[in-house]
């Protein structure tokens, strides 16, 4: 009989440890966030059907480490000749006239201790679907890769470290066994 | 090396060495460290048991973080890129040297200021106030919009109102007076130039700190309107007589670079001897390889000795001959000899406020044959165009109510005139005064009308700094306020358009754009000149300038002016000085320079009465004893600073301090000097005989940074003679190569990030503490703290004294996180908080980081830094991170560190990530000199090189096999990737 109980209490302790454990490690973790946003922009319009590249829109992602979500100038270049009206495409005009900015909400969030470069990752001919999954299938965007450190030291290890070996051997001889200038944790954290 | 001498931080170390050894072990901190409160309320129990549930609360509530939003630009311009930082050329407004600076602005902002490479005159450093008035633009003291009787008002109206007042003057025949600072444009001077050209109106220029004397001198002695362009760089031979120009005089930035350029042991014969008189220790008498004490009276006297020597030797030219007995005639004869050998190629220079001295000065480098060489009076300096003479009329004027307006531009008389309430009583009586001060300061807080100009950074502009020497100004941001430029002001009260853009240009297509022959359109040549923000016209040729003052004249003045003092006899003599860091008071608001430590004293947030040790002794005075100086009629109170080398009777004192009206940072922070350059026939006087000094029985403990640590008999600078080292270079190089070592070698990477540092460069001018400030978002802390030894500084200067304490040889040696081979703080972080780079660098994790401070306690070199306090957006330390326009000068690339977090330098690893990105996007492997941390490119001495040590050909690996190298406590075993070359001087 005690021992009955003694297991169910176990059960029940282990339970709610993993339970607590797992809660713990997804903290601050968003996957699957998809928030409404200010205009019902469609990627899937946009990029999917349209298929404008995505350095179209987010040029900054080039040379800086924001890609940045494109100024309405952007936006007008295609809409200020176009013709088709809908209630969303009423409201970017509307933010022309009354001069105001349009206040989105960020998707993609990283932490403030953590530096991400855009333009180094584009310069290592990432695409942007590797992280970002298939935002030309998507009406909302929604964030699709869990952006956790873990997530992204096992790219740094696999297809980084390729990069980084050929231009150490091609340009500073490093020893091939000293560790990844990517996986310094001064990398991303300073 | 010079094993034997021996190192002393401050006078009591000396002291207590002296006695005994047994106190190597005492706490440095005693008398000095402050209570830390009563014990907490809540038990550490308690707090566990609470911290348990908390965590699980927040462990089963909380899933999801804030919202973030994302604004982007509506319009935005193809040049700017979010994330990218854009580069403007424009002049420091800082003082009236007018360095050549290059902006860096991320999102439409400034946030830090570098010196332009482009000038010839400056090059590319900055000093540390230049690098502090990336702050002073976001300054919340700095007025929103015009003023009238204390009231906002708006333009239109006050304009209309100041025009139809200044035409009733004119059509009046009454006096227009406009009071400003130095003008160093040349479009502005022409601007003003129109304005006085009307009958009644005036221009008067005024400097807070006078140099009408060498003004007058130079008029005098040679015919030449202007301050001479002094050549350090053609010098072998330097004499200094109280000229701080390596600190605070006239033009330092450009007198380091030509200076310290001139200071490279490995030139051998051709380094530069420089011998200093002086009465206070400051930094550049701490450079020089002989600094001979003597008393601010004695300035005249030892000027007349020295070209009574020179003189001599040139035969044909009588000098009277002077009573020497109260001097060091061997450290003269030795002075006279180097110069008279070095003619042609030496310089004297003085900072005498006494045109009798200076003229004695003009007469010795005419006799060396210094003229056209490195005193240069053909293309003079701009730097100072102030008139004692005329403002001390003006002021007359006023109180006898013979002007009807008045106009201050770039002037606080009310705060730094000797009689400050003789000028705010003159001023009450012109019936309407307008002030273009950025900030309701002393003298703008009595003005009707208050106009406030734009911030330097703001506004367009140009500079002549040296004659010929152009370059252009440009706004770096949009005026953040409801501002005006200045020159703008004055062109809407002419009637004229306010568009002083248009003006510049116009000045510029006529006078300069002639001038060159470079580009064929004016378009052209005005974008390019924008572009390299300086336009270098060829100089005006040598000419031939006879000595034609009166020397007799002078030495009478001078034998006159010490028999004076010889009978007054009793009382000690006051030198009042222009400080590094807050300068003449402009900069006392900007936080970065009231925690700036002194670069001799390493004292901040405040002014102190310097003694020398054995007065301090005798009169039974420490540190930190509030005493009250008296000078006539007039009387301040000081804490007293015991320093070492202060000449006997003297006490020195900063000015710039005791500031009113300056904004919450600067008031009531040390005290107003500058009543004590009062002098009873006008003008002002930086030397005050007669002066009496009285205990007040209080105490303020000083806020220094230096008595942290002691030397505990390591060799930690290295010195030498330069006749030793040209003997036998690699003195002590290695002399630790040989330890043991008991970690495996880690495989080599890539790169191998370190530092080179010369100590013979390096001037100790502390421009590198406020650049990395600046670049790495380093929080200030306020006087309390530093008390606490808390100041957060990632670099800073160390200032070692060895000899006696009444005439000592000081050291300066930059200190930063070495960045270890074998880091004592790595293996000790029980999370890891701290490893080694792939590339040389020991990094700090600041997210991984609990606070344990173990790593602070196993460094050798005690440069990491602990944020005990949440230094951002708390009330308690109200400076730049509280305030939302404060924060608008923050680095975004570094991060903003939390309370808990351990912090260190990082070898500016954002540029270090930034340069090598840039080369990995072109294609190619780094470049040596394509990175460059804050530190580096702010030394105007180019005393610190970084660069990557795998590879041999760089710059540092190459300085890093120089045979005056030394690494920091080498024999502790710790590889540091920061390497020193010892300090060499002349005998």
């Amino acid at each position: 009989m005690r021992a009955i109980v003694l297991f169910i209490a176990a059960a029940v302790a282990a339970t709610s440890a993993g339970l607590i454990a797992r809660g713990l490690s997804r903290v601050g973790v968003h996957q699957g966030y998809a928030p409404e946003q200010p205009i019902a922009f469609s990627h899937k319009l946009h990029a999917g059907d349209s298929k404008v590249p995505c350095l179209y829109c987010h040029s900054s992602a080039r040379t800086s480490r924001h890609a940045g979500i494109p100024s309405v100038n952007v936006c007008m270049n295609c809409h200020s000749m176009l013709t088709k009206q809908t209630v969303d495409i009423e409201r970017l005009k509307e933010a022309v006239q009354r001069r105001q900015a349009i206040v989105w909400t960020k998707v993609h969030n990283l932490p403030d201790f953590v530096y991400f470069n855009h333009s180094q990752h584009i310069g290592a001919n990432v695409a942007c679907r590797s992280c970002h999954g298939a935002v030309e299938t998507m009406e909302r965007v929604r964030q699709e890769a869990p952006l956790t450190m873990g997530w992204c030291l096992d790219c740094h290890r696999t297809r980084g470290a390729e990069l980084q070996r050929s231009r150490q051997m091609a340009w500073a001889h490093a020893d091939p066994k000293a560790p990844l200038p990517g996986t310094d944790c001064g990398k991303c954290h300073y | 090396m010079n094993a034997e001498l021996r190192f002393w931080k401050s006078v009591d170390e000396l002291r207590r060495d002296a006695d005994d050894g047994a106190a190597a072990g005492r706490d440095c901190f005693a008398g000095q460290r402050a209570r830390t409160g009563p014990p907490p309320a809540v038990s550490r129990r308690d707090f566990l048991t609470l911290a348990g549930f908390g965590l699980a609360a927040a462990a089963a509530a909380c899933s999801r973080g804030s919202v973030q939003k994302a604004i982007p630009m509506l319009n935005q311009p193809e040049q700017m890129t979010p994330g990218v930082a854009s580069y403007y050329a424009t002049t420091c407004g800082g003082c009236s040297a007018g360095c050549a600076l290059l902006v860096k602005t991320r999102d439409g902002r400034p946030i830090k200021v570098e010196g332009n490479a482009e000038s010839a005159v400056f090059g590319g450093g900055t000093c540390a106030s230049g690098q502090a008035t990336v702050l002073s633009l976001y300054d919340d003291a700095r007025l929103k919009g015009p003023l009238w009787r204390g009231q906002p008002a708006a333009w239109a109206e006050i304009d209309a109102h100041v025009s139809s007042r200044i035409a009733a003057a004119a059509a009046a025949r009454k006096r227009v007076v406009l009071l400003s600072r130095t003008i160093l444009g040349p479009a502005t001077r022409r601007l003003v130039r129109e304005w006085s050209s009307r009958p009644g109106f005036e221009h008067v220029t005024r400097d807070a700190i006078s140099y009408s004397a060498l003004r007058d001198a130079t008029r005098a002695s040679f015919g030449v309107d202007g301050i001479p362009h002094y050549r350090f760089a053609g010098a072998s031979v330097i004499v200094g007589i109280e000229a701080d120009f390596l600190g605070a005089w006239l033009s330092p930035v450009e007198f380091t670079r030509e200076y310290a350029g001139r200071r490279r042991p490995e030139s051998g014969a051709l380094m530069s001897r420089h011998v200093h008189f002086e009465s206070g220790l400051s930094l550049t008498g701490s450079n020089a390889d002989l600094r001979v004490p003597i008393a601010p009276s004695e300035q005249g006297l030892v000027a007349l000795a020295l070209l009574h020597r020179i003189a001599r030797r040139h035969g044909g030219f009588e000098v009277p001959e002077v009573d020497e007995s109260s001097l060091d005639a061997e450290a003269l004869d030795e002075a006279a000899e180097d110069l008279w050998r070095a003619r042609g190629e030496s310089l004297v220079v003085a900072g005498a406020h006494d045109e009798a001295t200076q003229t004695i000065v003009h007469a010795t480098n005419a006799l060396l044959g210094n003229i056209g060489r490195t005193v240069d009076l053909d293309n003079v300096s701009l730097q100072k165009q102030g008139d004692d003479a005329a403002f001390d009329r003006l002021v007359e004027d006023m109180a006898e109510r013979r002007v009807d307006v008045l106009i201050l531009y770039g002037v606080n008389p009310a705060y730094d005139a000797p009689d400050a309430d003789r000028f705010a009583a003159a001023m009450a009586r012109v019936p309407l005064t307008v002030s273009l001060a950025d900030r309701l300061d002393e003298t703008a807080a009595r003005a009707d009308i208050v106009c406030p100009d734009h911030h330097f950074l703001e506004a367009w502009g140009d500079a002549e700094p040296i004659a010929r020497h152009c370059s252009l100004a440009q706004p770096t941001i949009a005026p953040l306020f409801d501002t005006r430029a200045a020159q703008e002001s004055l062109l809407a009260w002419q009637g004229r358009t306010p568009d002083f853009y248009e003006y510049l240009r116009a000045y510029w297509r006529e006078a300069l754009f002639p001038a060159q022959d470079r580009y064929d359109s004016f378009d052209e040549f005005w974008d390019h000149s924008l572009h390299d923000g300086v336009f270098a016209r060829s100089p005006r040729p040598s000419n031939e300038h006879r000595f034609e003052g009166d020397c007799a004249r002078a030495a009478a003045s001078v034998l006159r002016a010490r028999a004076q003092r010889a009978a007054a006899g009793i009382g000690y003599e006051l030198h009042l000085y222009e400080p590094v860091g807050v300068r003449d008071g402009a900069h006392a608001n900007n936080p970065w320079l009231q925690e700036l430590p002194d670069p001799v004293s390493k004292v901040t947030w405040g002014n102190y009465a310097a003694l020398a040790p054995a007065l301090a002794s005798r009169l039974a005075l420490a540190d930190g004893d509030v005493v009250a100086i008296e000078a006539g009629a007039q009387r301040v109170e000081l804490p007293v600073l015991v320093q070492p080398g202060q000449s006997a009777q003297t006490i020195s004192v900063a000015l710039g301090y005791g500031r009113t009206r300056a904004g919450r940072v600067a008031d009531g922070v040390g005290a107003n000097a500058y009543p004590l350059a009062q002098s009873s026939g006008g003008g002002r006087r930086y030397i005050r005989t007669g002066v009496r000094l009285a205990r007040t029985g209080r105490r303020d403990p000083l806020a220094a940074t230096q008595t942290h640590h002691s030397m505990e008999g390591r060799e930690i600078v290295k010195q030498t003679t330069l006749a030793s080292f040209l003997e036998s270079p690699a003195g002590g190089a290695d002399a630790h190569a040989d330890l043991p070592n008991l970690w495996a070698e880690r495989p080599r990477g890539e790169h191998n990030w370190g530092m080179a540092i010369d100590l013979t460069a390096c001037t100790g001018c502390s421009a590198c503490v406020t650049a990395c400030q600046a670049e790495n978002n380093v929080p200030v802390v306020g006087r309390d703290e530093v008390r606490r030894g808390r100041e957060m500084h990632w670099i800073r200067l160390d200032r070692y004294y060895t000899g006696s304490e009444d005439a000592p040889e000081t050291l300066v040696q930059p200190m930063m996180c070495q960045h270890c081979g074998h880091a004592p703080c790595e293996p000790v972080c029980p999370v890891l908080a701290t490893v080694h780079s792939s590339d040389g660098l020991n990094q700090q994790v600041y997210n991984r980081c609990v606070g344990t401070r173990y790593c602070e306690n196993n460094c050798p070199y005690k440069v990491r830094r602990f944020n005990w306090f949440e230094y951002a957006r708390n009330d308690r330390f109200d400076f730049n991170m509280n305030s939302p326009l404060g924060e608008m000068v923050l680095n975004p690339d570094v991060t903003v560190r939390s309370r808990g977090v351990m912090e260190k330098c990082s070898l500016c690893v954002q540029r270090i990530q930034a340069g090598k990105l840039e080369a990995s996007r072109e294609g190619r492997p780094v470049a040596d000199g394509d990175i460059q941390t804050a530190c580096q490119q702010v030394c105007p001495a180019e005393a610190i090189v970084f660069g990557d040590l795998a590879d041999p050909s760089s710059r540092v690996s190459r300085l890093s096999r120089q045979q005056r190298r030394y690494r920091v406590l080498e024999e502790v075993g710790t590889r540091p990737n920061v390497t020193y070359l010892a300090k060499v001087r002349n005998a």
